[in-house]
């Protein structure tokens, strides 16, 4: 079914969420999750935690649906929302309702070397991005990981395109600084 | 396409599908009660039935509020009624005085009123 909704629009999808539609809310955390894990990991500086955030902040969102005054940005809410649930995340070091992500029986244990390679850069990049500024590891991510145009990431970090041009061009500078180029080359490759 | 762009696919959550899928059945299992809660509340009978209560209560306060009101106003109004339409017929007050108590007047106090009257 939810493929079928594909195609429609946040501001309808939004709308039939509130009204209980399983659905439609389903579409929205699909089509929206990597972005919300983007701006997560750039709070929380690792994948883990931020799929714990990401968790709690698409069911925090759904229960304060009415709140999205703009259904058709809701894109830009609910990264509000991931960005407040994060650094309470921070704060607390555990989000009050979320299922560890390492509870459930995902095909995430390391059946074989690709995973386990896969594994060592996943760390070896959270450790670098560690090294960036929070907004740092928020451009850098929505745009190479997501894909936003630098207009984009503006608007939702409420910075310049020019801001955000800088800032991507900076935690790209330090990121091969820490990676090495071969590293993420290497990786791109296999 | 950006060739400076870094890549963060060994980051990407849904780079697995199968492990994507169990991440969005993670989230949709947490939201699963309130997406009944919203789906019930939509159904026009339910809507009915949550209105019911304050319904209820809005309706015993205006009962309650409206038979105080009647109840103050109405007594001296009929009394100031009674009193007004025995003078617009003409009826003399020894005789109006008598009905409003349901005194039956004697035949003399019937004389006395209408010579009143002439």
């Amino acid at each position: 079914m939810a493929e079928e909704i594909v195609d429609i629009g946040d501001a309808s999808l939004v709308a039939r969420a509130r009204r209980g539609e399983s659905a439609a809310y389903e579409a929205l955390v699909r089509r929206h999750y990597r972005a919300a894990y983007s701006v997560a990991v750039g709070v929380v500086g690792n994948g883990m935690d931020a799929e714990d955030v990401c968790q709690d902040a698409f069911v925090k969102a759904l229960e304060k649906l009415e709140d999205c005054r703009q259904p058709e940005k809701f894109v830009a809410w609910l990264l509000q929302i991931v960005r407040n649930r994060a650094r309470n995340f921070l704060d607390y070091r555990r989000v009050r309702t979320a299922q560890p992500i390492d509870t459930l029986s995902v095909a995430s244990t390391l059946s074989s070397d690709r995973d386990a390679e896969r594994s060592e850069l996943r760390g070896a990049l959270e450790e670098a991005l560690s090294e960036l500024s929070e907004v740092q590891r928020e451009v850098v991510l929505l745009h190479d990981l997501e894909g936003w145009k630098h207009r984009e990431i503006g608007e939702n970090l409420g910075i310049s395109d020019g801001a955000a041009r800088q800032h991507l061009f900076a935690a790209r500078r330090r990121l091969r600084e820490l990676l090495g180029g071969d590293a993420v080359k290497e990786y791109s490759n296999g | 396409m950006d060739d400076d762009r870094i890549d963060f696919s060994a980051l990407d959550p849904t780079r697995d599908l199968d492990r994507f899928d169990k991440l969005v059945g993670s989230i949709m299992e947490q939201a699963a009660e309130e997406l009944e809660t919203r789906s019930s509340s939509n159904n026009p009978l339910m809507q009915l039935v949550n209105w019911r209560r304050p319904m209820l209560a809005a309706a015993a306060v205006i009962a309650m509020v409206s038979v105080g009101v009647l109840w103050q106003v109405e007594s001296p109004e009929v009394e100031e009624e009674t009193t007004g339409i025995a003078e617009a017929i003409g009826v003399p007050d020894l005789l109006a005085q008598g009905i409003r108590n349901n005194d039956m007047p004697t035949t003399a106090e019937l004389f006395e009123a209408f010579q009143g009257i002439q």
